[in-house]
C-alpha cells in the first residue's frame, strides 16, 4: 500500500502498523507525535495502529527554536 | 521575599525565557541554557527527518522537562489551522502539557505577527484547554483582547524577530502593561542585556530571546549578562525609578558652603 509520510509517498506491506513502519523509516519511537489524516494518534495507540492505503501521515519531533 | 513569576499556575524564579534556536549544537545549546538559569525553554516542532540516524540525540535529551518547562512554539506557521495542528501534536509529543506558545506569522520578512489569525488560533486553542503564551504586535488593543481572550501571557514584540533591535516602542510597552492583568512578556527583537533591562524597568514580567543568546560571539558569556539584565532591570522597576527632570538637582548640600 501507498502512504504519504511527511510530504512524501511511502510504499509498505498491506496491514502495516505504525511500529513497522518507524522501523522501516528508521525514526526513534519516542518524543515523536503523529497526526493520521489531520488526526493526532495519542502515544498510548502509536505503535499498533494499523494503516491503510492512501493514509497521510505528519511524523513530528522537537528541534531548537525560539 | 521571594519575587516569583507565576504563568498558568507555576511558579518561576527566573524571568528569562530562551529559545533554543541557532546554536552550533546541543552541547552549546545545553551550556548557555544553563548560564543563563532560565526555566522556561522554547522548542519547535518540526517533520523527523526519514532515514534519520535512530541514535541521533534529540534535543529533549539535553532539556528534560522534568528540568524545565518545555514551552513548544508554533513558530514558521501562518494560519491558526497550521499553529492548531503544531499545538496538538506538541500536547502529544510532550506527554500532555498544555502549555504553548502561539506564534501566527504574517510575512517572511518581517516576521510580525498575523494578528487576526493569531486571535482566531487564541480563542480555538483556550476553548481546547491549551494555556497560551501569545507572541503579538504592540497594540495595546489586541494585546488585552488576546488576555480577555483566555491567553495566560501576553508576549508583544520589542522589534523584528531575530533583529536585535531593541525595544522599539516603549510607549505601547507601558500602555499594554497599564491595563494588563497577565504576565507581559516581551517576546523578540532584544539585541544586548540593555535591552533586557529596559523592558523589566517598564515592568515588564519577563523577556523571552533566543537569537540575541545564540547568536552573540560568546553565546554562554552572553547568558550570563542577560540574566543580571533581567535581574536588575527586574530590582530597578521594583526599586521605583527617581522622576526625569529637566535640570539639576545637586546631590550635596548648598548650605555650608566655605565662601
Amino acid at each position: 500500500m501507498l502512504l504519504k509520510v511527511n510530504g512524501d509517498s511511502v510504499e509498505i506491506n498491506d496491514g502495516s502498523n505504525m511500529d513497522k513502519l518507524l522501523d522501516m523509516l528508521e525514526i526513534p519511537k519516542t518524543k515523536i507525535a503523529v497526526e493520521l489524516n489531520g488526526v493526532v494518534i495519542p502515544n498510548s495507540e502509536l505503535l499498533g495502529k494499523v494503516l491503510k492505503d492512501q493514509d497521510t501521515l505528519e511524523i513530528v519531533r522537537a528541534i531548537g527554536g525560539g | 521575599m521571594d519575587d516569583l513569576l507565576t504563568i498558568a499556575g507555576r511558579t518561576y524564579k527566573s524571568r528569562l525565557l530562551v529559545g533554543t534556536g541557532k546554536y552550533k549544537d546541543f552541547e552549546e545549546t545545553g551550556s548557555s541554557i544553563t548560564a543563563s538559569g532560565a526555566e522556561i525553554v522554547t522548542v519547535a516542532i518540526r517533520r523527523t527527518n526519514i532515514g534519520q540516524d535512530s541514535s541521533e540525540p534529540n534535543i529533549l535529551d539535553f532539556l528534560s522537562p522534568d528540568k524545565f518547562t518545555i514551552l513548544p512554539n508554533t513558530a514558521g506557521c501562518y494560519t491558526a489551522e497550521e499553529a492548531i495542528r503544531t499545538c496538538n501534536l506538541a500536547r502529544e509529543l510532550l506527554g500532555g502539557n498544555n502549555l504553548v506558545k502561539l506564534e501566527v506569522l504574517g510575512d517572511k520578512e518581517t516576521l510580525y505577527p498575523n494578528m487576526p489569525e493569531t486571535l482566531k488560533a487564541a480563542k480555538d486553542l483556550v476553548k481546547d484547554g491549551f494555556e497560551v503564551m501569545v507572541y503579538c504586535s504592540d497594540d495595546p488593543l489586541l494585546a488585552k483582547e488576546l488576555e480577555l481572550l483566555g491567553c495566560v501571557s501576553v508576549m508583544p514584540l520589542a522589534s523584528p524577530i531575530g533583529s536585535g533591535l531593541g525595544i522599539q516602542n516603549p510607549h505601547n510597552i507601558e500602555m499594554i502593561l497599564s491595563k494588563a492583568e497577565v504576565p507581559i512578556i516581551v517576546d523578540a527583537g532584544v539585541g544586548t542585556a540593555s535591552d533586557a533591562s529596559i523592558a523589566m524597568e517598564l515592568g515588564c514580567a519577563g523577556v523571552l530571546m533566543n537569537t540575541a543568546i545564540a547568536k552573540a560571539q560568546k553565546p554562554i558569556l552572553m547568558a550570563q549578562a542577560m540574566k543580571k539584565a533581567i535581574e536588575s532591570g527586574r530590582q530597578a522597576y521594583l526599586a521605583g525609578r527617581i522622576e526625569k527632570k529637566s535640570y539639576a538637582s545637586p546631590s550635596s548640600p548648598t548650605k555650608g558652603l566655605i565662601k
